[in-house]
């Protein structure tokens, strides 16, 4: 059975283009233009995987709403927000409601679908057991590669997708520094330094919710980061 | 140009100058005064003159009362003398002073008598000068009293020469205050009364305050002068008014003055001290990269330089707001430009399935390329509009700025290979206050302009060091010197100094922005200047020790 997406974005271009690619990816698409419609439709029938933009026709703030009231119906259903912000503020937010991950719109298709993916890999693989060659043993921490899923001394640290691939990239050979830019390749990301910075900020505060003394990931100024072997 | 200095130009000196016209009321009152005295004497002396003219009628129809038998004893000039300068001192015990010239006819004194009034002196003299007749005297009771306080004595010092000076305006002139003058004059008015002429005169008495006016009147009998009558009147009670008048004046003025300039200096100096305290706030508000560091306290008075204040308020906020607004077009332009870029980037990624001819894919590259160039213009502009955000968001830490320094260049090494850095990490940790990511933001920013413009084969130099309680960190690189126009405006966003745009990177002139940014953010400041030989360009960036 082909997995559904749908798609609310008010540009109708972008909505067209981001279908014609996911057709052509091998799934069923449903795009909308207004949360309304949007809404309407998943009442009815839930998709297996929502891309959202934020602002959505004149409701600035439209998709945030929109992941609200869907993350309400299915706690589990994948949320990827695609935006022309990219400030902060606004992927915390995205992040906070509940949304999987969040992309700015200069993202290339090939890089959507890659994550899209992803999402469904880890959204399959958490309902197998996991296998052992998918996962990856560093000190206290667990990686499954599969599930996309980041253990800390046995306990669940929650990453999307990007954090993930950033986490995966710095354990994969420890005491190797990563530069901005090598993570941003692994992790798919067009982003500028900011972003990376606020997104190692953000995975190191997601390790300390779950352990205090947490101190793995080292910051080497003008080169990148490292993650420290004991 | 020669300087003034702005208390000579100020408002309050402009101020006093004006109230200086002021001066013209005091002036005009002496000048009323003056005329009002002046018409006083004019009537006193028209009376006098009269009443010397009754008297030499009358005694002239009396021809036997003048007789000319009374034969010259000697010494008569010398009594004359003695006579007249009695005459000149108006002294009121005259008449038993005489002497032999007093040869008094009862008649004649019993018809001055009648005519004689208070304070006036009349005197009759006989073809050869003797006083045939005297009644009354000078009374000096209405002359102005003599001075009791010592601003009353400031004040008729004042007075004194500008009556004096007035006086030639006057109906009759007064005689010098000398007695010797004085005296002579008298002399010169009897022989001219003898001799048919009829004059008057005013001269000072005896006591030098007393204005006395004298008529003299030739008395003829037929054809033939047979003496002359001469009447004399102090001046005393209108000279009083007049000095009270003149008094009271000059105190009035002097007070009006004092009072009227000292509240003319508070009031200028609570104006010059509102437009110096708004010339101050406005000075404050811009600082001197043109950005708005302050707000302008509105003013709630009402007047003028209230509505300068709101009005500079006002203006200022327009500013804030455009600048705010320019400072956001880079992120707004980021935002919106995105959708657009999403299109045709999501249209490229589709073409690139359909079917079509090898040489028509080379476009295909060649839109994917320049789109990913936009991409990265975009990223560039959001950076510095979210940079500020991430700042104000994060809390800054004691950290040693030369271990990140030392840290970022290793890093730059491997960054740029074909570049040299030199850098020489001093001994001693140079703790500042601040956001370490940041600084080495801000590092990133300069070092990248630095190889932008290295001459080849050259190194890019960084330092840090401590001068005067703040941390220094310097990078210096050898190549085209700024032009001195452009180097104020280095840190401004979408500025840049570069005079071409090379095709890898895409200089938008927001990385020196981003520097000012971090720098702000840290209380620091950034500079950049020239190599004194022009021979490269030096960027400082100086933070207070933490």
């Amino acid at each position: 059975m082909l997995k559904r997406i749908a798609i609310v974005e008010d540009d109708s271009s972008i909505r067209k283009n981001y279908a014609d690619a996911l057709v052509r990816g091998g799934y069923e698409v449903e795009a909308f233009g207004l949360r309304s419609d949007a809404m309407n439709a998943f009442r009815t029938r839930l998709p297996d995987l929502a891309v959202i933009d934020i602002g959505l026709g004149s409701e600035t703030d439209g998709g945030f709403t929109l992941c609200r009231e869907l993350r309400a119906m299915s706690a589990t259903l994948p949320i990827i927000f695609l935006s022309a912000r990219d400030s902060d503020i606004d992927i915390v937010s995205g992040l906070r409601l509940g949304a999987d991950d969040y992309v700015t719109k200069d993202v290339s298709l090939p890089h959507l679908i890659a994550r899209i993916a992803a999402l469904f890999r880890r959204l399959d693989a958490l309902r197998q057991p996991a296998r052992a060659e998918d996962v990856l043993h560093r000190g206290d921490m667990t990686l499954d590669i599969n599930r996309l899923a980041v253990s800390w001394k046995a306990r669940d640290v929650v990453l999307t997708v990007t954090e993930f691939w950033m986490v995966h990239a710095l354990t994969k050979f420890p005491g190797h520094v990563k530069n901005r830019d090598q993570l941003m390749r692994e992790a798919e990301l067009v982003v500028d330094d900011n972003t990376i910075t606020s997104h190692m900020k953000r995975i190191r505060k997601k390790f300390l919710a779950v352990d205090q003394d947490f101190d793995e990931i080292e910051t080497i100024y003008g080169m990148g980061y490292r993650w420290k072997t004991n | 140009m020669i300087r003034i200095p702005r208390v000579l130009v100020g408002i309050r000196a402009q101020l006093l100058l004006v109230s200086l016209f002021l001066l013209f009321i005091p002036l005009i009152g002496f000048r009323f005064v003056m005329d009002m005295q002046s018409y006083l004497r004019t009537g006193q002396q028209q009376v006098l003159v009269s009443a010397a003219h009754l008297l030499s009628a009358t005694l002239s129809d009396r021809p036997q009362l003048m007789p000319r038998e009374l034969a010259l004893q000697s010494g008569e000039e010398e009594e004359r003398r003695r006579l007249v300068a009695l005459f000149g001192s108006s002294d009121p015990e005259t008449a038993s002073s005489l002497g032999a010239a007093y040869q008094p006819s009862e008649e004649i004194e019993r018809i001055l008598a009648v005519v004689a009034k208070n304070a006036s002196r009349i005197w009759v003299v006989d073809a050869r000068s003797r006083v045939r007749g005297l009644s009354g005297n000078l009374s000096v009771a209405d002359a102005p009293s003599a001075p009791t306080t010592g601003i009353q004595t400031v004040l008729r010092h004042l007075i004194r020469p500008l009556m004096n000076s007035f006086f030639p305006a006057g109906p009759a002139s007064v005689v010098a205050d000398d007695p010797a003058l004085a005296e002579r004059a008298v002399m010169s008015q009897v022989d001219r009364a003898l001799n048919g002429e009829p004059t008057q005169l005013w001269r000072y008495a005896k006591d030098m305050h007393t204005v006395v006016l004298s008529a003299a009147q030739p008395i003829w009998s037929g054809d033939e002068i047979v003496g002359a009558v001469v009447v004399e009147e102090s001046a005393g009670g209108n000279q009083a008014i007049t000095v009270a008048a003149l008094e009271s004046l000059l105190t009035t003025s002097l007070v009006v003055f004092l009072v009227g300039g000292l509240a003319l200096i508070l009031f200028a100096s609570r104006l010059t001290y509102r437009v110096e305290r708004l010339r101050m706030d406005a000075d404050r508000a811009i600082d001197a990269h043109g950005r708005i560091t302050g707000a302008i306290a509105g003013s709630r008075s009402r007047d003028e330089i209230g509505a300068l204040a709101r009005t500079l308020e006002e203006v200022l906020h327009r500013l804030a707001r455009y600048n705010a607004y320019l400072e956001q077009m880079a992120s707004r332009l980021a935002h919106e430009l995105r959708t657009p870029v999403a299109v045709v980037r999501s249209s490229l990624d589709n073409l690139r399935h359909a079917d079509m001819a090898r040489s028509e894919r080379i476009y295909i590259e060649r839109a994917d390329e320049g789109v990913k160039r936009l991409s990265l213009l975009i990223a560039r502009m959001s950076e510095a509009a979210q940079l500020e955000g991430i700042l104000q968001g994060s809390e800054k830490e004691y950290f040693d700025l030369a271990a990140v320094v030392s840290g970022c260049v290793d890093g730059y090494r491997l960054v740029y290979p074909s570049a040299q850095f030199e850098f020489s990490r001093p001994s001693n940790p140079i703790m500042i206050k601040g956001l370490p990511d940041a600084i080495a933001q801000l590092l990133d920013k300069l070092i990248q302009n630095a190889t932008d413009f290295a001459a080849p084969d050259t190194a890019i130099v960084t330092s840090v060091f401590t001068e005067s309680g703040d941390a220094l960190l310097t990078v210096e690189n050898r190549g085209p010197a700024i032009s001195a126009a452009v180097l104020p405006t280095l840190f401004t966003s979408m500025v840049s100094a570069r005079e071409h745009g090379g095709n890898q990177h895409s200089h938008l002139g927001l990385g020196l922005y981003i520097v000012r940014l971090i720098a702000d953010f840290h209380g620091g400041d950034v500079s950049a200047s020239n190599l004194r030989d022009n021979s490269g360009v030096r960027f400082e960036f100086r933070i207070p020790l933490g």
